[in-house]
């Protein structure tokens, strides 16, 4: 797991799969987006303590941008995606 | 002449009347013994944070015509330990002017006309064993325990904890999460579509409207990504039957659709590039927010919110919200942000978990 400021997160997800952010729900969205791509999907924080979001198909060593708040708030964590075992 | 025995009980009763009771309060009452349903970062631990928590006045009865000596956090219940760490922490409080449920999104218009510095100081975040799967006692290791050097007397009102947060290099406590109640309502959103342009990938999906900022007495919000410093248009408005081409009345690109049956109001802003160079496909971030009365009278009250990014005439998802149809009434809030900046981000549904010690 790889955390601070607020946010926590395994370092790799797997490619379609999904992955479980950590962060309170003073940040009740989270934004994730594949580096070098221009989409960004949006996912709202429940208040059980645990985000699950879907991992975008994408290939193995692309670069997952986990984000939380915006401006001088924000907070980014990156996500290496691997390929699904066969 | 008394004797020794005598003089020792004498000298024991002067020790106890001059040591005066030390009481203890927990606020919200119901997570004294509890876990509260969420957990929230610590100003400090990680990083910089200003965090002002307004508790209202229905918590602190007890303590009434009392001074408050110290302020305690308890970690979260979560069966893992919590590696521990210092920080830096600058505390003021006041009487805020309002309860919280009023809470404002500058800072300083939380803050009471006579706010006092009670501490400023190094705090430990001591390493915390797992707890397991039981409740979290208020026990050294498990608590942040900020000790006043001056003592706050409360009078009563709603009560601002004003606490900045400084992390101390090489001492962060990275994932020390505090205890936090949270009143889990919300509003709802519909995602109408309509989006098109560079952003949001193949749907075009690229405006998000918070649910749980949905609530009366909360600040609305909404954010979108466009172009990086060009012009953001947040467009509000009643929802169309059907919608209508953008092309129809501006010189855009098909499949821009506008989902607006009115446009109420426009508030015009800017695609803040982002802060890392590497997040620029992404676009540039647009974020606007407004203060929803405390009102039941917004109960299920519904609007669409649509962007258009100027640069490229583009249209964002429209986005149907509605407001819920409840009130918060934890009697809490939080304003948290950077300390650099005077405004934050407003929880009027939430707040800490804190122990007071008073006399």
């Amino acid at each position: 797991m790889q955390n601070g400021e607020g946010i926590r997160v395994s370092t790799t997800a797997v490619s379609g799969g999904s992955i479980t952010v950590n962060v309170g729900p003073t940040d009740d969205v989270v934004e994730i987006g594949v580096l070098g791509g221009t989409a960004t999907t949006t996912h709202h924080v429940p208040g059980d303590k645990d985000t699950l979001i879907p991992v975008p198909s994408a290939e193995a060593g692309s670069l997952l941008v986990v984000m939380v708040g915006k401006g001088k708030r924000k907070r980014r964590i990156v996500v290496t995606i691997v390929a699904p075992t066969p | 002449m008394p004797n020794v025995r005598t003089a020792l009980a004498i000298a024991s009763l002067g020790i106890a009347i001059a040591a005066p009771a030390q009481n203890y309060l927990v606020a919200p009452s119901s997570y004294a013994t509890n876990d509260a349903p969420a957990y929230g970062w610590v100003p400090g631990a990680s990083r910089s944070l200003r965090q002002q928590t307004l508790m209202g006045a229905s918590h602190l009865t007890p303590m009434l015509g009392t001074a408050i000596v110290a302020i305690e956090l308890r970690r979260n219940m979560v069966d893992e330990v919590y590696q521990g760490g210092t920080a830096h922490l600058d505390v003021t409080m006041s009487i805020a002017p309002h309860e919280p449920i009023e809470c404002s999104n500058v800072f300083a218009n939380n803050t009471g006309t006579l706010p006092i510095q009670v501490f400023s100081g190094d705090v430990t975040f001591p390493t915390s064993p797992s707890p397991g799967n039981n409740p979290v006692p208020w026990t050294t290791n498990n608590i942040v325990r900020i000790p006043l050097t001056t003592p706050y007397p409360y009078g009563g009102g709603t009560l601002c904890i004003d606490i900045v947060g400084t992390p101390i290099a090489g001492q962060e406590a990275n994932w020390w999460m505090a205890d936090l109640e949270l009143e889990d309502i919300a509003g709802t959103t519909n995602d109408l579509g309509g989006g098109c342009g560079l952003y949001g990938g193949v749907d075009h999906e690229w405006s998000y409207v918070s649910r749980r900022s949905l609530v009366p007495g909360a600040h609305a919000r909404f954010s979108a990504n466009g172009t990086p410093l060009g012009l953001a248009l947040a467009c509000f408005g009643t929802t169309a039957p059907s919608s209508i081409p953008l092309s129809l009345i501006l010189p855009a690109a098909p499949g821009c659709d506008l989902w607006l049956g009115t446009l109420d109001e426009i508030v015009p802003t800017i695609f803040w590039p982002p802060a890392e160079p590497a997040d620029l496909p992404f676009g540039g971030e647009a974020e606007i927010s407004f203060h929803l009365p405390n009102t039941s009278s917004l109960f299920g009250a519904s609007l669409t919110t649509q962007w258009v990014d100027w640069s490229q005439m583009a249209t964002s998802n429209a986005i149907e919200w509605t407001v819920a149809s409840a009130m918060p009434t934890a009697d809490v809030a939080v304003l948290d942000g950077d300390p650099t900046e005077a405004t934050g981000l407003v929880s009027v549904y939430l707040a800490h978990v804190m122990r007071f010690e008073y006399q």
